[in-house]
């Protein structure tokens, strides 16, 4: 009785496996898309900042903003993560990296770095690195960028968003998990915004950039309420080296 | 960020490629090698299950029945006894006295152990369950005839096989053993000592003059122009060190190739040895499957062993006529001696016709893939000319056969310097006819020239075989 | 700035939504009470142990899964395919195991695995500076891997075993498998942020310094995954292939000098190459597993129906060759499928992890996993030498377990950090647009 049961169970136990694994195939599959997608709709996931290029030439258009990770390279080679098409930079430029409240620049060998403070003052690298802020301007040769930095908790840019409900108890992650119900709502409006916006010349945009702070300042204190990301004061979830 | 990302990648991939082709190795090897695995004596679950399970029979090519099982669960075997003795190491004992017969080496099928068949166990699905049975190429009516003819008093084998297929149509190996005399636990079941020995698959003999074969493939092959040239015979050929002589210490004379081919002359095929050098002749051996390993589905093939280095002048001559530490097995002999009727390809032996499930139906079987091209097919047309002479004009004109196209080669291989001792007897050809494409290779211990016993015995087996219209 | 392909919600909705793997769950426990309820009816006593654990496996995951949830984000289709592993060890170690006492010796420390793991995931999350850190752990991890010296004793011919006696209790444990997560740890530390040459070198040296002490205990196959390891973690880092290769090239030199020199490692290839030569003595144990894997055939010979324990250390080593011959070939392909999709989810967290540091510590604990599990599924189908490592997860060994699921853990932690870094940056995608433009 046992024998035949145990055989016949056999080709349960295979097919069972066979389900099993093709299931979670499947699943890794997507969220493989899943994380392909996310990176390709929106560049600036995993970016603490950006670069706003306010002084380069012949391909790199002013106004351009290049996305800042927590740690990368600089360069003209193609596996650069912030890639730069211009004379003066070199292949391997600088690499750079998250310390602190701002980010330390490591040139490689001699190429040409500079800092100029956003309250004056020009920095060199000295002893392999040099430290910028948030609002400070790189200057790599002939090539101008500011530095913009999201998480730095002052007091001008206050994360306004227009309706949240209570989802950002830690404790039930699962339902504040993108996509899951609670945004659904602000996703639609969010995106018939973007593609409004998306109708009106973009050049307008980056000429207002640098002001663009003290903008979202006025507008749109007024029907805002203020959204506690659990992540939002704390100054880097990222762990410092 | 992205260099490190790149390099994970990479490093992923060779992973994902490696567990891919562990996946895919461990399925073809278990689908392939299992059966040899099961089949040791090691394995316990093998005499577990003999308990419990009813055995499949065994029969021959033509439905007779070899093996089966009683009602009372005992192991029968033929009732003709020289029929049982003649197929006795092929089909083997459940006791795993000859250690690589189907009884054994194929226990897993007989018993049913990895039954794979849905339909059969919802059939079947009783505790005490049922084998396969299996349906073996060989004739049992051709062994039983190989077993009268072989001469008295001798110890040898036959091997007999299809070569286009690669079917073993009879094996035959003496001194034989009877199989119900062990079930009965006589003392005499093995009359003379080493019946239990599969002479065609395990022995290994020094094949002696039948090496010429590939000896004169390998001059083909890398001595253009060897064919037309003309060769000096005087008997004796001494070279640093030693000597090479022909038999009997004739002198052939002035011959073509042909001719030395078909007298068997050691001094033309030595010289020849020579020239080609340790390097090439080795190469050419080792595509006709010597110093490889014989791993054949259906049964254990002992391997065919060659010395590659012959440092010496002496090893090259004496390996060039067969001599020297070269080892053969009568059933890799008889697969040669069809590699050159088959155009140069050398089948793999097949020694199972057919698994029958308990249900009827005939398992899926995938048969080897024939084992590899040995020379081309010009090479193998020239040879087959050779051997043709042989047996029209030359030392085995004994294994002519009116009306059909005999080809052969013979052979004495000295197994002692003592000259007391008498040299094997081969003889290893082939009958050139679509209808009756068999191989053969004989070889007789201590049977003296190869021309006398072997010959004439393989003569016989290929008459009976063709009568047979096997 | 952003580039959108036909952006509307339905389309955005459908691909941020997390494939679900309640099915997966479903399916496992599924598997769990039919394999237990199975064996409770092997013997023609009603076996109550087995009725036991077919209802606490089932509970316990589903315990164990909505805990870890709730604690932090995981990858929670890892986490059943980790428990999984673990059903599979124990359905295995409830059946072949000549003592019932085996499978719940096993049990136990697969709990203690799981709060190995939850430290792990606390401790991947933490926010300190690593590169200090590692050296604390390096002046740890020494004396650790020194341990067997002074405290264990030789066995199976390696001495990588220690022995404690406290209150009473003897355990034993293998002390170079908890030093794993850690060498990972302090390598990853080292070797992060565009480390300069003399740090690569450093975090190097101390790798190969376990690995010197390693080969002194003969522990050959924990020494194959440390140096294949550090040096997959090495050019990862620097991708600098040269040195790599170097690298292995001076390992290979190595490995031929240690096989010209040391007697018991010929003995091994000798055995590896041709087992049936020696089949009552050296050959033994990979003659036997070939048995049973022969055996099993395609579906395998029915669970509780197979004679393994032939095999010689059928529950630890080569309890792959066991599951084989029970489950048949299709399962045991399926099972090294499944730690295939641990391996390349592992590596996608990797991938999107944040900062090099997460990057290569999930890098290094994924590789090490999956070299793992490749080495010993090699040695039990001949396809490789015979080392002395366990099956990952599946073979019973309590060290194995705990260590596994630690750097498991940390491996889930960096997922964590993943998760919550994209639910940031997806808010602040909308904050950007509804309040920026």
């Amino acid at each position: 009785m046992y024998e035949t049961l145990s055989l016949w169970l056999r080709y349960f136990f295979a097919g069972f496996a066979v389900i099993f694994v093709i299931r979670a195939w499947i699943i890794t599959v997507r969220d493989n898309r899943r994380a392909r997608t996310i990176r390709s709709w929106l560049p600036e996931t995993g970016t603490i900042g950006e670069w706003l290029v306010i002084a380069g030439a012949s391909r790199i258009r002013k106004g351009t903003r290049l996305p800042i990770l927590n740690e990368g390279m600089i360069g003209s080679a193609r596996r650069a993560d912030i890639r730069i098409l211009h004379g003066d930079i070199k292949a391997e430029h600088a690499y750079f990296i998250q310390h602190g409240k701002g980010l330390r620049i490591h040139p490689v060998m001699d190429a040409p770095v500079q800092v100029e403070a956003q309250h004056g003052g020009v920095f060199y690298p000295s002893d392999g690195y040099v430290e910028m802020n948030d609002g400070d301007i790189l200057i790599l040769g002939e090539f101008k960028m500011v530095l913009t930095l999201f998480n730095t908790g002052r007091e001008n840019r206050t994360i306004i968003v227009t309706q949240e409900p209570e989802t950002t108890d830690r404790s039930s992650f699962e339902k504040s998990v993108p996509g899951i119900n609670p945004l659904d709502e602000q996703l639609d409006e969010l995106s018939k915004a973007a593609q409004a916006k998306r109708r009106k010349d973009t050049s307008t945009k980056t000429n207002n950039s640098l002001n663009k702070k003290k903008k979202s300042n006025s507008t749109s204190q007024k029907d805002a309420v203020k959204l506690e990301l659990p992540w939002q004061d704390e100054e880097d979830w990222i762990p410092r080296h | 960020m992205k260099r490190l990302q790149r390099c994970i990648r990479a490093i992923s991939i060779l992973v994902l490629c490696a567990f891919v082709f562990t996946a895919s190795w461990f399925g073809w090897t278990v689908q392939k090698q299992s059966g040899r695995w099961i089949a040791t004596s090691y394995n316990t679950r093998l005499s577990a299950a003999r308990k419990n399970t009813l055995i499949g029979n065994i029969y021959d090519r033509e439905g007779m029945t070899l093996a089966s099982t009683d009602s009372e669960g005992n192991r029968v075997y033929n009732d003709d006894s020289r029929t049982r003795r003649a197929v006795s190491q092929t089909v083997g004992d459940t006791l795993s006295m000859s250690g690589t017969g189907v009884e054994t080496f194929h226990a897993a099928t007989l018993l049913g152990l990895s039954r794979g068949s849905l339909l059969d166990t919802v059939m079947n699905p009783s505790a005490s369950t049922q084998g396969n049975s299996i349906r073996l190429t060989i004739s049992a009516e051709l062994c039983r005839y190989i077993n009268k003819q072989f001469p008295e008093g001798y110890n040898g084998a036959v091997s007999i096989i299809n070569y286009k297929t690669g079917e073993i149509l009879g094996m035959v190996s003496m001194p034989y053993y009877d199989p119900e005399k062990v079930l009965n636990r006589s003392e005499d079941a093995d009359a003379s000592g080493s019946g239990y020995l599969n002479r065609n698959t395990q022995g290994q003999y020094a094949p002696g003059s039948i090496f010429k074969i590939v000896t004169l493939a390998s001059v083909l092959e890398y001595l253009p122009g060897a064919q037309y040239a003309s060769y000096e015979c005087n008997g004796i050929w001494t070279y640093e060190g030693g000597q090479v002589t022909c038999a009997g210490n004739k002198a052939h004379g002035t011959m073509t190739l042909e001719e030395a081919f078909a007298q068997s002359c050691n001094v033309t095929f030595a010289k020849l040895a020579y020239e080609l050098g340790a390097e090439r002749l080795a190469s050419t051996a080792k595509a006709f499957g010597f110093n490889d390993t014989f791993r054949f589905q259906d049964l254990i093939l002992y391997d065919s062993s060659m010395d590659t280095r012959m440092p010496t002048i002496g090893d090259l001559a004496w390996t060039g006529v067969g001599q020297g530490k070269t080892l053969v097995s009568p059933l890799h002999m008889a697969m040669i001696a069809g590699t050159v009727a088959n155009g140069g390809i050398m089948a793999s032996p097949k020694l199972i016709a057919d698994v029958i499930t308990p249900s009827g139906n005939k398992a899926l079987r995938v048969p080897d893939s024939p084992y590899g091209r040995a020379m081309q097919a010009g090479a193998s047309d020239i040879i087959g000319g050779y051997m043709r002479t042989t047996v029209k004009n030359g030392t085995a004109h004994n294994a002519d056969i009116s009306g059909y196209t005999v080809c052969g080669k013979t052979g004495s291989a000295q197994v002692a310097d003592n000259s007391d001792i008498e040299t094997n007897a081969w003889f290893t050809g082939f009958v050139y006819d679509n209808e009756h494409p068999y191989a053969i290779a004989v070889v007789i211990e201590e049977g003296g020239s190869g021309s006398n016993l072997a010959t004439r015995l393989a003569k016989k087996v290929l008459e009976k075989a063709i009568e047979l219209g096997l | 700035m952003a580039r959108r392909r036909g952006l509307d919600s339905k389309t955005l909705k459908r691909a941020l939504t997390r494939a679900n793997p309640h099915f997966l769950m479903v399916a496992l426990t599924v598997f769990q009470v039919t394999a237990m309820l199975l064996l409770a009816f092997k013997s023609e006593t009603v076996d109550w142990q087995a009725i036991g654990y077919a209802v606490f496996m089932p509970l316990a995951s589903y315990m164990i899964l909505k805990t870890f949830i709730r604690l932090w984000p995981v990858d929670r289709t890892l986490v059943i395919l980790i428990l999984f592993l673990c059903s599979v060890s124990l359905v295995t170690l409830k059946d072949i195991a000549k003592s019932p006492t085996t499978s719940n010796t096993q049990a136990l420390y697969m709990m203690i695995g799981f709060v190995a793991m939850g430290f792990g995931i606390a401790f991947s999350r933490m926010r300190i500076d690593w590169r200090k850190a590692s050296y604390v752990l390096m002046a740890l991890a020494i004396p650790m891997a020194f341990s067997p010296f002074i405290l264990g004793d030789w066995q199976y011919g390696a001495l990588n075993w220690i022995e404690l006696s406290l209150g009473g209790f003897t355990i034993t444990a293998q002390p170079s498998e908890f030093v794993k997560p850690v060498l990972v740890i302090c390598l990853a530390a080292q070797l992060s942020n565009h480390p300069g040459i003399k740090r690569a070198i450093f975090g190097v040296s101390f790798a190969a310094a376990l690995c010197g002490v390693l080969l002194l205990q003969r522990d050959l196959g924990a020494l194959l995954l440390y140096f294949l390891t550090t040096v997959a973690m090495f050019y990862a880092a620097t991708s600098r292939l040269g040195l790599s290769l170097t690298g292995i090239g001076a390992g290979a030199a190595c490995a031929v000098a240690a096989y010209n020199f040391l007697p018991y490692i010929q003995k091994r290839m000798a055995v590896f190459m041709n087992p049936w030569s020696d089949p009552m003595d050296s050959g033994y144990q990979i003659v036997q597993a070939l048995i049973a894997i022969g055996s099993g055939g395609l579906f395998g010979m029915g669970l509780g129906m197979g004679l393994p324990r032939n095999i010689p250390l059928y529950h630890s080593d080569l309890i792959f060759a066991a599951l084989c011959e029970e489950f048949g070939l299709v399962f045991a392909v399926c099972l090294l499928a499944v730690y295939a999709l641990i391996f390349m989810r592992a590596v996608s967290i990797a991938m999107n992890a944040r900062t090099s540091f997460h990057s290569l510590v999930a890098f290094g604990i994924a590789f090490m996993f999956a070299l793992q599990t490749l080495v010993i599924v090699g040695g039990s189908i001949h396809l490789l030498p015979l080392t002395g490592i366990t099956l990952p997860l599946v073979s019973a060994g309590g060290s194995s377990i705990v260590g596994t699921m630690a750097g498991l853990g940390l491996l889930i932690g960096v997922s964590t950090l993943n998760a919550e870094a994209e639910a940031n940056d997806l808010r602040r995608m909308e904050w950007r647009e509804g309040g920026g433009i």
